[in-house]
């Protein structure tokens, strides 16, 4: 038996110990060393940054988790990046589920992101956990109109007469912008249809790859904003990690008495760039910061990235190289058909 | 023996070897640590405040729950107000208990040296912890830069001077990685010379807590049985699951099963829970639910417009009965009239004509730069795209339109619509594709990070546990 022949009866396990293989050292190298592919963002994931960093602090943004962890993998990452976006800018944040275990998947972000990054916002002040309700699109026509109906406690039970930051929500309308991680029915889809559309409101969705290609035509009348499967998350992941860095940055100089527009321009340098910190911090220029300044300015520009804030990154080193193994198995599979066919075997 | 039991036996007990090698390395795998705590609430009157028209006012009261530390308890809860106490349990990184442990005995042994009682009154607690974290991080910056790193002293004297007790927290600033900090604490303490026999110092989580023994903690840090045995569980279930790809068998079988048993419960107990008690019986009996379920919901009368999807309910359980199954229909039809009605005026408002909408757009897109300049190449691409679209949109539309034969122009139209269609199905499949492997990326992770401590990409348990395994 040659080459050929062993290739076209290779029993299928191969091919999956393969794939294993392809996944899984990626993903113990890239585990080990820290390093990550370098992403480039699409118009795509700038578009869904800028419809929540063009509204002005203390806007209130509904963020709806329709995942489950089948597809946390995906999407985890992406909600992740948006609460701490929302959390950054100081957003007020409103979460729900159309799914039953997108309640889990709230609790799940939100104490790794806010409770370990955030610890200073304020339940019922700053965001709220509404939890889930049953009903699918149901639910999202109905709190168009009226939001209390679906909606009479948050998922603590509390009623929400006596959650500070629900003053004022009689309905959908009264958000500024809404925001969905989808992994299907009910999700972005609906959000779209029953939400978006007849609201006029900003919606950014975060879906799965299976997703993306039915959400594509909405964009941009539609769907502001879209990052499709863990590509689009990537590419969210380091724009949002860029200008979190930038912001801290920015607080670091301001504190220290460098004014603006000096400020920005040098807090986007090293976000760029953090090694040129410590180098600025010598120069003439720097001579105003006390010591105590010069040293947190070097600290932040320095300061590795938490990891829970380069999931999405980390998950593309494995998609690299289990694509390649994809292309090589798709050449291999051409040449053995058609050298088949060539001997007469297959038609 | 067939030669598959064999080999599948021989992957086992592989895999059951390396578990046990595994186990003996480092500081073993697939743990999950807890920090108990005491968690008290009481229930208050709280007075609920109108202030619509800028003054502040009482508009009656209202009956809540609040935790018996916070200021509200202070305020209005008394001696005979109903109170509940239970042990909180909060997940903790393995490093924290790492830490908190091993780092605690380390230190005790460098301070076994005998407490120079003279004390100097002068230094403030400030000053003295201000000076020793900033030495620290010169200390760790100079590493880190391979310099000659400064001797870093603490200042033992001025601590308990200031009155340093138990539970004082210093944050210690990390630069680079934590570990290079720590050993700078540890070599600092050894090198002063000036330890405090009855002072400690636990580092955790990026924090360093003194410790006296006069008034010894107890740490409330430990392994959590319950929960570890959930992650082993997950974990061969993760197992099992994979192991259809060799081929079909029981242990498949069983997690499948199970999943679907899991999930089905969930579901329910989330529906009652969300649903059924706050939107349902909330409702119609709002005053047992608030006193008996749900006491944070607000009281209101009951709402008897609710009996009617209570008895809408009812009807669908029907279907579960040895008679009358044909009452569940009227629920059925009620739930498939409302969707087709509801998808119709959402589907033709946000599909039908948006997407025409969208679609009749003038081919030339004209782009304009932030000074108010047409951008040339950004126009050019635009209409591209405009131009593409709409051939798109055309052909794909013809290749359907089977009123026509396809021959001549209509062919070769209808064939560039199928050329539309297999690259739109194409990027759908690749879309597909990278999902999956994110998917089983994930659960990569969760076996090499979660429950193999392998990896530690998030920081979990880099300062110990991970050294006696790959580093």
């Amino acid at each position: 038996m040659n080459l050929i022949d062993r290739m076209a009866n290779l029993d299928r396990r191969w091919i999956f110990l393969m794939m294993g293989l392809a996944v899984g050292i990626p993903i113990i190298v890239i585990g080990i060393t820290g390093k990550t592919l370098p992403e480039e963002p699409t118009p795509l994931a700038q578009a869904a940054f800028d419809v929540l960093d063009d509204l002005d602090p203390g806007s209130r943004i509904l963020m709806a988790w329709d995942f489950d962890p089948a597809s946390e993998g995906e999407l985890g990452p992406m909600a992740t990046s948006f609460i701490r976006q929302c959390a950054q800018k100081g957003h007020r944040m409103y979460f729900i589920a159309l799914w039953p275990v997108g309640a889990q998947m709230i609790r799940s972000s939100t104490s790794r992101v806010i409770g370990g990054y955030y610890p200073d916002l304020v339940y019922g002040k700053d965001w709220v956990d509404l939890g889930f309700k049953a009903g699918n699109e149901a639910v999202i026509k109905t709190i168009v109109t009226d939001f209390d109906q679906y909606f009479p406690t948050d998922a603590r039970g509390t009623s929400v007469d006596a959650i500070p930051m629900m003053e004022g929500i009689s309905s959908l309308a009264d958000f500024d912008a809404l925001v969905n991680a989808s992994a299907g029915y009910p999700g972005s889809k609906e959000w779209v249809l029953y939400a978006a559309t007849p609201l006029k409101k900003p919606l950014v969705i975060g879906c799965t790859g299976v997703q993306a290609p039915q959400m594509y035509p909405y964009v941009p009348n539609q769907v502001q904003g879209l990052l499709g499967a863990i590509k689009g998350a990537a590419e969210y992941e380091s724009i949002v990690n860029k200008w979190v860095r930038s912001e801290q940055l920015l607080d670091a100089l301001e504190s220290g008495g460098i004014t603006e527009p000096a400020s920005s321009e040098l807090a986007a340098r090293f976000a760029a760039n953090p090694t040129e910190a410590s180098t600025w911090t010598t120069e003439a220029a720097a001579a105003a910061m006390s010591p105590e300044a010069k040293t947190k300015l070097i600290e932040i520009a320095s300061a590795p990235i938490p990891g829970i804030f380069l999931e999405a990154q980390r998950r593309m080193g494995p998609q690299l190289v289990a694509h390649l193994l994809m292309i090589g198995l798709i050449i291999a599979g051409n040449i053995v058909f058609f050298a088949t066919r060539r001997r007469g075997g297959s038609q | 023996m067939n030669r598959q039991k064999l080999t599948l036996l021989s992957i086992v007990g592989v895999f059951v070897i390396l578990l046990v090698i595994r186990a003996f390395m480092g500081n073993g795998f697939g743990r999950i640590y807890v920090e108990r705590g005491d968690a008290s609430f009481v229930k208050v009157e709280l007075p609920v405040l109108d202030t619509t028209d800028g003054d502040v006012k009482s508009e009656g009261d209202r009956t809540t729950w609040v935790d018996a530390s916070s200021d509200e308890a202070v305020d209005f809860a008394g001696a005979e107000s109903p109170r509940v106490a239970w042990q909180s349990v909060t997940p903790v990184s393995p490093r924290v208990y790492f830490e908190a442990t091993r780092g605690n005995e380390a230190l005790q042994a460098a301070l076994s040296t005998p407490f120079d009682a003279t004390i100097d009154p002068g230094v403030d607690l400030g000053t003295a912890l201000e000076t020793w974290r900033l030495a620290l991080l010169e200390k760790a910056n100079a590493e880190a830069a391979g310099k000659a790193a400064p001797a870093v002293e603490i200042n033992w004297k001025a601590l308990r001077a200031a009155g340093f007790v138990r539970k004082t927290m210093i944050t210690v600033k990390t630069y680079g990685d934590f570990k290079s900090t720590l050993i700078a604490i540890f070599d600092a303490a050894r090198e002063s010379g000036d330890s405090d026999a009855e002072t400690t110092m636990v580092v955790a989580d990026g924090r360093a807590m003194v410790t006296t023994t006069a008034d010894d903690v107890v740490p409330a840090i430990g392994l959590s049985w319950s929960r570890t045995i959930g992650l082993w569980l997950a974990a061969i279930f993760t197992l099992a699951i994979f192991s259809f790809l060799y081929k079909d068998n029981p242990l498949y079988k069983t997690a499948e099963s199970v999943v679907v048993g899991v999930s089905a419960a969930y579901w329910m107990v989330i529906g009652l829970w969300d649903m059924i008690v706050p939107n349902l019986l909330g409702q119609l009996f709002p005053g047992f639910v608030q006193g008996n379920l749900l006491p944070g919901l607000a009281t209101a009368d009951p709402n008897w417009a609710y009996l009617v999807p209570a008895i809408f309910g009812a009807l669908l359980l029907m279907r579960l009965a040895p008679k009358g199954q044909y009452l569940s229909l009227w629920t059925l039809a009620f739930i498939v009239g409302t969707t087709a009605a509801l998808r119709m005026v959402a589907y033709i408002e946000g599909d039908f004509l948006s997407q025409i909408k969208a679609t009749i757009e003038p081919l030339y897109q004209e782009v304009m730069n932030a000074d108010g300049t047409v951008n040339g190449y950004s126009s050019f691409w635009a209409s591209v795209r405009q131009i593409t679209l709409l051939i798109g949109v055309l052909s794909c539309l013809t290749y359907f339109f089977f009123s026509v034969e396809h021959k001549g122009v209509v062919g070769k139209v209808a064939r560039v619509g199928i050329w539309f269609l297999m690259i739109t199905f194409g990027a759908a499949f690749g879309f597909t594709v990278m999902g999956r492997i994110a998917l089983l990326a994930a659960r990569f992770e969760f076996l090499f990070d979660d429950w193999l401590w392998l990896i530690d990409p998030t920081n979990q348990r880099s300062v110990a546990a991970a050294v006696g395994c790959l580093f």
